[in-house]
């Protein structure tokens, strides 16, 4: 790595280049739709819209990289940067909203507050999970701050007041990449497609509520890891819950969060979508305990470093290639969208699991819960993410339809398999 | 609050479980200590609004239909329907052109974006007159399409020489 100790070389400069893999969601993107993560934390105390945006305002200057609009040029998208800060608005709509990428100055997020919750809504081309978990945490100690609390630096919550790193910012998919690495692409499987009824303006989100300790040692039991186990879930839910016989595999994204396996402090994406799928073959008799077998240690072999520095490989040299290079965006843009179409199309639904939020323990008192959120898309209409923080693990399910037929088999096998689970929604009587 | 058909912990405010409809019991959480995160209460209104956004996309479209019919034209062009494209591929490029980059002048940060899009059609004006030309029938269109294109490239480069050479820097250098 380059430059790993100095200021963010972009921070006077006018453009950022995108990265590697905000390519793809930059182009997908519809007038109504763009790819979208969400994030909250829950405080102790009520939230204070008015700190609030001064702790936004602090913060937006430590996150270069967040300051910035999406714009279409001659051979890519980029981002120009912007001075405007977004205004923090308190939450009355449904959750994730699409954020106006098009015509507009304002950076590609918002800040939503509602009584306990501070909530950030990202357009997934600026960063991913992990990133918006930073952003957040350090919007969080600033508004503590800003309330009067004293909170020590730590590695993974910002203080304002330092300057911006060139290595946080930095594309670190083009650090890794290596061209004698043979690239290897995901191959295109006809999977089964969960269906779905969309209400429009609609989503709905279920959170499921247990102790860390618990859910692991329930997973144990299976010899999984905890992402493990609830993929396995998942799959078996969906092969109950189908009323006809499922003859495709059933195809769970998952998202490896490449830093914790290549060093790279960056908060723009550094991610990788992998998948573990299940073929039922038509069996509805299939036990958990199958599944369990199928999918076990195959995560952590599809996860292997070198699998993905092949993966890299095959994002960045399609980036790169001198032929694709020249070619003007509007056409690139059209290939883009249908191959963004065809890699959602072979996944059933998505689960993340962004592990634990670390704060520091004087920040970590005043944080109840944390949340992140998947946003629902035009292909794949179930996704589910997890985070924990304090020892409490938070998954929560996302959808843009009424039905909870798969929430609550998923929630009842959990509970009946010896899980506490607590259930909380934003839609309920 | 549980709900015993689900055998989960409910929200402390809950009347019904979120999950199956079924009424809640007031019987002890197994989680102890939790307190709900509310979320507003969403009006019915929501699901029939319309999101406003600012509308930047009727030039857009015309650009794609007039992009099309080019499309049309150019096949028109390399299977020799000579009246079809004579004069129409020339004069729906030139009115495109002209709309897509006049709107483009109305808004702040959009006048490179819409030059550059138009800058694209150009681009592929050639293409599709350069098939023309192999079929032995464009040679003088593909002069003009790439003329166009030239042309674009000085007035950007006067207009915006450092996004234009930010542009070609991030394009070719990577």
């Amino acid at each position: 790595m380059k430059n790993n100790n100095n200021k963010a070389p972009h921070v006077d400069k006018p453009w950022l280049k995108i990265d590697n893999a905000s390519t793809l969601y930059a182009a997908a993107r519809y007038k109504d739709w763009c790819r979208t993560y969400r994030s909250a934390i829950i405080l102790d105390r009520e939230v204070d819209k008015d700190i609030l945006q001064q702790a936004l305002a602090d913060t937006a200057k430590r996150f270069p990289s967040f300051c910035v609009t999406l714009r279409d040029g001659l051979f890519w998208s980029y981002f120009e940067r912007t001075d405007a800060v977004p205004i923090v608005h308190t939450e009355e709509k449904y959750p994730y909203r699409p954020i106006q990428l098009d015509g507009t100055d304002q950076p590609c997020f918002r800040v939503l507050c509602y009584k306990n919750r501070i909530a950030i809504e990202v357009f997934h081309s600026l960063t991913d999970g992990t990133g918006t978990g930073v952003f957040l945490a350090t919007l969080t100690r600033r508004y503590l701050e800003l309330c009067g609390e004293q909170i020590p630096d730590s590695e993974k919550v910002f203080n304002v007041n330092d300057e911006p790193l060139d290595s946080e910012t930095r594309d670190s998919y083009y650090d890794y990449y290596d061209p004698s690495v043979s690239a290897k692409n995901p191959k295109k499987a006809d999977v089964y497609l969960n269906e779905n009824n969309k209400i429009k303006n609609y989503s709905r989100i279920v959170h499921g509520l247990f102790t860390v300790d618990n859910i692991h040692s329930v997973a144990k039991k299976y010899n999984l890891t905890i992402t493990e186990y609830l993929t396995a879930v998942l799959i078996y839910t969906f092969n109950c819950c189908e009323k006809k016989p499922i003859n495709k595999p059933i195809s769970i994204s998952i998202p490896i969060d490449l830093r914790r396996r290549f060093e790279s402090k960056t908060v723009r994406n550094f991610v990788y979508m992998t998948d573990v799928s299940f073929n039922p073959k038509g069996r509805k008799d299939v036990t958990f305990n199958e599944i369990c077998d199928e999918i076990r240690g195959k995560l952590a072999q599809k996860a292997s470093n070198d699998n993905l520095r092949a993966c890299i490989s095959a994002n960045v040299s399609a980036a790169s290639n001198k032929i694709i290079r020249p070619i003007p965006y509007p056409i690139k843009k059209a290939f883009l969208k249908r191959t963004y179409k065809n890699v959602q199309e072979s996944y059933t639904a998505f689960i993340s699991n962004g592990g634990e939020m670390v704060l520091p323990p004087e920040m970590a008192k005043h944080v109840l819960r944390a949340e992140g959120v998947l946003a629902d898309n035009p292909y794949v209409h179930f996704g589910c993410a997890a985070v924990s923080i304090n020892g409490l693990f938070n998954l929560t399910f996302s959808s843009d339809n009424a039905d909870t037929e798969k929430q609550k088999f998923f929630f009842r096998f959990l509970a009946n398999d010896g899980v506490n689970v607590r259930i909380e929604s934003n839609v309920y009587e | 609050m549980r709900c015993n058909e689900c055998n989960v912990d409910l929200g402390e405010e809950y009347t019904k479980c979120p999950l199956c409809g079924a009424d809640a019991v007031a019987d002890e959480p197994k989680l102890k200590g939790l307190k709900t995160a509310e979320y507003p209460k969403y009006s019915k209104e929501l699901l029939s609004e319309k999101p406003k956004y600012k509308q930047t996309f009727p030039e857009k479209h015309v650009f794609r239909i007039c992009f099309c019919v080019c499309v049309a034209f150019g096949v028109a062009a390399i299977f020799s329907f000579k009246p079809l494209w004579n004069f129409g591929v020339p004069a729906l490029m030139a009115a495109s052109s002209l709309f897509y980059f006049i709107s483009g002048l109305k808004e702040k940060g959009r006048l490179l974006h819409s030059a550059l899009s138009l800058l694209s059609s150009a681009a592929a004006l050639v293409l599709f007159t350069a098939a023309a030309a192999i079929s032995g029938t464009g040679l003088k269109y593909m002069l003009l399409a790439l003329a166009f294109s030239v042309l674009l490239f000085v007035v950007l480069a006067i207009a915006r020489p450092e996004r234009m050479k930010e542009q070609l820097k991030a394009a070719f250098s990577l």
